[in-house]
């Protein structure tokens, strides 16, 4: 906006430069020429044509304020350095401040349309708690919510059970952790991956310890008896396959297992033929309705002779250079198959604290939210539910974008579009739903259909997908001219967050990769509230300010000697003497503006609990041609006012070349000091030190010049001061100047208050804004209506364990397998059984 | 909502201090300033507020417009305009060539009318010019202030094309097209039979005369050329005590401007016809600029100028009129400040 503001001064600036320098010459060559005193040399060369011109680009040189750079880059590293030093923003848990490692885009924060936020890790803590299991049919933990502390699990491990034993093996054999063993006898695991660390630790608590590790050796310890195993191979995990193997050799009776764990689509199809799968897929189901994070493990004993045909060619796969990964995948896939399929683990990752509350609030502010993950869409729309991403019914729906070939997907993703219009009228809180497969295929061939959803939907669930589709879909919400956030805290996230325009990275356990990568980076995601709300908008509203006031002050002197070039034969005179022009552009009016960077319009309290005052700045109202055009005015009236007043008192015997300029500088400071006070919001004893400061300074060192000889304004100031002409004169000029300003400002405040003039007026005039009763009713009538649950969201977290979708009974397949004429069947029942489930939980409102 | 703000608040302020200092180092230093917490205070445009401001300012400008218009009032001030009428019948049609021949007698007498009231001792004697752009910039520029105050520096000349050197290339002091266009009308004033002295000294500003301008630099080759400006300068005064230059110098800003010539320093009666004799001198005629002659006496606001009472006046009685009106809006009209109802988002929850 500055950089297009700027441009527009620039076109000004030539047109006033041609315009005046046509006039000069024309001045020149019918009145200049009779003037005899400042004898024009009778023909000059063709040249001579240009020396008006260049003479008024210089004056008008100073149009576009070279200031505003130097000022901008301090106050943002200012803003910059408040992000750092903010004690809310400070994690306690891992003791990390936030960090602003960009400087320069604060006041984007402040203007942010759409966040697009990873799940694992930025919502959630990433901290893998063992909820559940599912063995053998068998469900554990569903009545106490841990399996831990159930009792049938523990008497079955005590009992031996074989199908208990074997998938506990599982879990604690089949990883890559490492246990370190400290000096006082505990064992602590590291572990690359949370849910690896979780089912070790799990297994742990339920005796069997994993003690230690040492090559290809591993020792086991349960119940206290001592088991060996040797690990053979290790069939990495990879995002493809989606499940890692271990093959290993019992010590004890020398049998080589293959003991496998993965995504449930990874690891169910390659059960043997004729084993059940079906209780393990309604048990991924019922977990993943719950939000947990599911894994099976499966097992499957290995010939000798098979493992060892085998084993030659998994080594020939890994000593491959061309296309290692690809064939050692291939190779995987030999071994793994007619596994038998144990059990399902349940991990539940916790939301992070005060998730809830920072994406209703950040959804007032009118920021919408997408949800990119790589996790199942169950598991996504659960946490989605839980941190008010998608509201419920009946403000809320979820539109589904599915299908397995294009075609599907076309005509699913014109139902949505289609359902998407017809609504949009309605407050109603449109949320769809796609997954990796069918994004892919829309982003490769429907782009344009899905830039129209993505302009109506507020919100999108997007599930399975991969960091390059995170990057295109940011790219896609940026080519749209929005201005997007992404979050994130792993590695996947990081092409995300360099796409977006501001990356904000959460220093989280997945390591610094993201927040590296970022603009920004927080310990929470709760703190991303306070950085768009507190941070990013105090910092729009003041570059705001601050950059339209550099324009307004620069343009002020600008036109004065544009005025004053019609008194003086249109030559390109300089009323001002150089030095005063550049202690005006560099010290008068640069310092006392800098305190900017202290004024708050409103408290803090008030813009959290008032979110949607953020969009002031995100539609930019307070930086825009208009607003600008308000400055602009303003600049040409003050610059009337100056100049008049100046020429008209200072008429006749007293009209001196210095003392009137000296006169109209004072006349600009004077204004500029009262255009700050009346637009600043807030005053500190800074912002009065530097303000009236300046002003000291201004005739201090004016005073300071008089008394040097060989200045040209030797003596001026004293002169000046003593006589009651020059204050009268100021003063005028200055009653003249700001009255209007004030008028209009006061009847814009009373009369057509803005939002931010009606909080101010509330915050200040009833004292602090969360005692008023009826403010406080009014939001919350406001709340219930809009976005709905701030009453009933405890109830809401209550009901966190309850199965929410009802369509939980299909398995994930069934609802991308439904194509063609079906799909739209299925939006109904999806509907109505997502309206009848919501309203279980928001009967209360 | 903000329960979940306020207890952060409250545990970073509680835990952090006391338990790990060492670890802590990377920890936010708290303070006012990093916090963004300084106490403010937090005006607002309250209707009292903005009312009373008006009112203010009303009480204080009237007054003063009041004590300015008087003072401008008090200014007794007579302006003579003489080039039009100064020049022969016979040369009407052509006078720029009658300034311009050196050898036709200039000298004109104008009867200045009734001195309208008493005016006091010292009477301040201005010539005025208007249409005379002194502010040129090809004319302000055409200076050389070191060569004008020291002796050393005569031949320091930059700066001051055209004028800058005779055509045998002595430099010449004072250099430039200011000096070089000094004004060379003079006036001789007389009541009745009786000569009024005007006093030329301190005419010009004393920094000037002790500063700017040298007591051991004389005028040097100056009027010598082809080409004749103004006036010229005794070759054996020092430029400090050459007020009329100084003052002619001192460059206007405004193209009318007035210049002091000289104070009488004797009081004129009302009634008093004064008669001046003067040597219409100065070409104005080529670029039709008009030369005037002023007398005026001085208030403590200076000349005569109604503009700044004037304006007082007028500011001063719209601040009024503002207050007046703001205050009978506010009482027909009343407007709760802050009321929460007035928020757009608020007014129309939800689009129902």
């Amino acid at each position: 906006m500055i950089d297009k503001l700027t441009g527009a001064i620039f076109l000004f600036q030539v047109v006033v430069v041609i315009v005046l320098g046509f006039a000069g010459n024309i001045w020149k060559d019918t009145e200049a020429r009779k003037q005899w005193y400042v004898k024009y040399p009778e023909d000059g060369p063709w040249y001579e044509l240009l020396v008006i011109p260049l003479r008024f680009e210089l004056l008008c040189s100073i149009m576009i304020p070279i200031s505003i750079k130097v000022s901008l880059d301090l106050v943002k590293g200012i803003y910059a350095k408040f992000i750092d030093w903010d004690e809310e923003m400070y994690d306690h848990d891992t003791r990390t401040p936030s960090h602003a490692a960009n400087t320069a885009i604060s006041e984007d924060l402040g203007q942010v349309e759409y966040i697009l936020t990873d799940k694992t890790g930025t919502l959630t803590e990433n901290k893998m708690i063992f909820r559940r299991c599912c063995i053998n049919g068998v469900f554990y933990g569903n009545e106490s919510g841990d399996a831990l502390k159930d009792v049938e699990l523990l008497n079955a491990v005590a009992d031996n059970v074989a199908d208990v034993i074997r998938f506990l093996t599982i879990m604690t054999v089949c990883n890559t952790v490492i246990p370190i063993r400290s000096k006082s006898g505990t064992i602590s695991y590291k572990a690359q991956s949370q849910d690896e660390d979780a089912l070790v630790n799990a297994a742990a608590r339920l005796h069997m310890v994993l003690i230690s590790k040492n090559g290809s050796s591993l020792e086991i310890n349960l119940n206290g008896s001592l088991i060996q195993y040797e690990i053979l191979d290790i069939l990495e995990f990879t995002s493809d396959r989606k499940r890692m193997s271990v093959v290993v050799k019992d010590c004890q009776d020398g049998k080589i297992l293959l003991l496998s764990k993965g995504a449930d689509e990874a690891i169910l199809p390659c059960a043997y033929a004729g084993q059940q799968i079906r209780p393990f897929v309604d048990a991924v189901e019922q977990y993943a309705q719950l939000g947990l994070r599911t894994l099976c493990l499966g097992w499957r004993e290995l010939k000798d002779d098979e493992y060892n045909e085998w084993s030659y060619a998994f080594k020939q796969a890994r000593s491959t250079l061309v296309d290692r990964e690809w064939k050692l995948a291939e190779v995987c896939q030999i071994l793994e198959h007619d596994l038998e399929i144990v059990g399902v683990t349940a991990i539940e990752d916790r939301l992070q604290d005060g998730v809830p509350e920072t994406i209703e609030t950040l959804r007032q502010a009118g920021i919408n939210f997408w949800m990119l993950t790589g996790d199942k869409q169950n598991t996504a729309i659960q946490i989605a539910l839980l941190c008010n991403f998608i509201s419920s019914e009946p403000k809320g729906q979820l539109l589904f974008i599915n299908g397995k070939t294009e075609d599907e997907v076309l005509r699913s993703l014109e139902r949505v579009l289609l359902t998407m219009r017809i609504t949009s009228s309605d407050p109603k809180d449109l949320a769809f739903v796609v997954d990796g497969w069918a994004l892919e295929i829309i982003l490769k061939q429907y782009r344009a259909v899905f830039t129209e959803l993505a302009i109506l939907s507020r919100t999108a669930i997007c599930c399975r997908v991969t960091p390059s589709q995170k990057a295109q879909l940011v790219e896609l919400l940026k080519s749209c001219d929005y201005r997007t956030l992404a979050i994130g805290d792993g590695g996947n996230d990081v092409r995300m967050i360099q796409q977006a325009d501001i990356g904000v990275g959460i220093s989280g356990r997945e390591g610094l990769q993201a927040a590296r990568a970022a603009d920004y980076s927080i310990g929470k995601f709760r703190f991303l509230k306070r950085l768009i709300l507190v941070h990013g908008r105090y910092s729009y509203n003041r570059t705001a300010f601050l950059s339209q006031y550099s324009f307004y002050k620069s343009l002020l002197i600008c036109f004065i000697q544009i005025f004053f070039s019609f008194f003086s034969g249109v030559s390109g005179t300089s009323l001002f003497n150089s030095i005063s022009l550049m202690a005006y552009n560099v010290f008068y009016t640069s310092i006392p503006v800098l305190t900017v960077v202290l004024d708050k319009d409103l408290s803090e309290k008030t813009v959290m609990q008032n979110p949607q005052i953020l969009l002031y700045c995100q539609a930019g109202r307070l930086l825009n041609p208009s607003t600008f055009a308000g400055w602009f005015g303003r600049s040409l009236y003050h610059a009337l006012v100056v100049f008049l007043i100046t020429v008209h008192a200072y008429a006749d015997e007293k009209s001196e070349m210095e003392e009137l300029s000296m006169v109209a500088l004072s006349g600009c400071i004077w204004l500029q000091a009262f255009v700050v006070t009346i637009e600043m919001n807030s005053f500190t004893i800074l912002q009065h030190l530097a303000i009236w400061g300046n002003f000291a300074a201004f005739y201090f060192i004016n005073s300071v010049v008089s008394t040097i000889p060989s200045a040209g304004m030797y003596t001026i100031m004293f002169r000046l001061c003593r006589q009651p002409s020059y204050w009268i004169t100021v003063v005028l000029i200055v009653a003249v100047g700001m009255g209007p300003v004030l008028a209009l400002k006061y009847f814009r405040y009373t009369y057509r208050s803005s939002a931010i003039n009606i909080l101010q007026q509330a915050e200040r005039s009833h004292g602090p804004i969360f005692s008023m009763g009826g403010l406080e009713s009014q939001l919350k009538s406001l709340e219930k209506d809009v976005a709905s649950l701030s009453t009933s969201q405890s109830k809401f977290r209550n009901s966190v364990y309850e199965p929410l979708l009802s369509s939980a009974s299909d398995p994930p397949t069934s609802t991308r397998r439904s194509i063609g004429p079906a799909t739209f069947d299925f939006l109904q029942p999806a509907q109505s059984r997502l309206s009848s489930s919501y309203s279980r939980n928001c009967k209360d409102n | 909502m903000n329960n979940v703000n306020g207890s952060v608040v409250g545990s970073s302020s509680g835990s952090g201090d006391g338990s790990a200092p060492r670890r802590n180092s990377k920890r936010p230093k708290y303070s006012r300033f990093t916090q963004q917490e300084l106490p403010a205070c937090k005006p607002i445009l309250t209707p009292k507020w903005v009312i009373s401001v008006f009112t203010l300012i009303g009480v204080v400008f009237v007054p003063i417009g009041i004590a300015s218009l008087m003072a401008s009032n008090d200014v007794v001030e007579i302006v003579d305009r003489y080039d039009n009428v100064c020049v022969p019948p016979n040369m009407t049609n052509d006078k720029v060539a009658y300034i311009q021949n050196n050898a036709t007698d200039k000298t004109c007498i104008r009867t200045l009318e009734v001195v309208p009231k008493h005016m006091s001792q010292p009477i301040y004697v201005y010539y005025q010019l208007d249409n005379f752009y002194q502010n040129h910039r090809r004319y302000v520029k055409s200076r050389n202030d070191a060569q004008l105050r020291k002796r050393s520096q005569a031949n320091e000349t930059s700066g001051c094309d055209p004028e800058k050197r005779t055509i045998d290339g002595a430099p010449i002091v004072p250099c430039g097209l200011i000096a070089w266009s000094l004004f060379n009308d003079t006036y001789i004033f007389a009541i009745g039979n009786k000569n009024l002295t005007v006093n030329k000294k301190g005419i010009s500003w004393k920094s000037d005369r002790d500063h700017k301008f040298g007591k051991d630099v004389f005028p040097k080759n100056f009027q010598s050329g082809p080409l004749i400006g103004g006036a010229k300068l005794n070759a054996t005064k020092p430029l400090s005590e050459q007020e009329d230059l100084i003052v002619w110098m001192r460059t206007a800003a405004l193209p009318t401007f007035r210049k002091l010539y000289g104070r009488i320093e004797q009081d004129l009666n009302a009634g008093d016809v004064i008669s001046v004799t003067l040597k219409n001198n100065y070409n104005t005629y080529s670029f039709s600029g008009k030369k005037k002659l002023v007398l005026s006496t001085s208030s403590w606001l200076g000349g005569k100028n109604d503009f700044l009472g004037i304006a007082y006046l007028a500011v001063g009685g719209l601040c009024f009129f503002l207050a007046v009106a703001f205050t009978i809006v506010y009482l027909v009209k009343p407007r709760k400040l802050g009321d929460p109802s007035y928020l757009s988002w608020n007014r129309n929850p939800a689009g129902h």
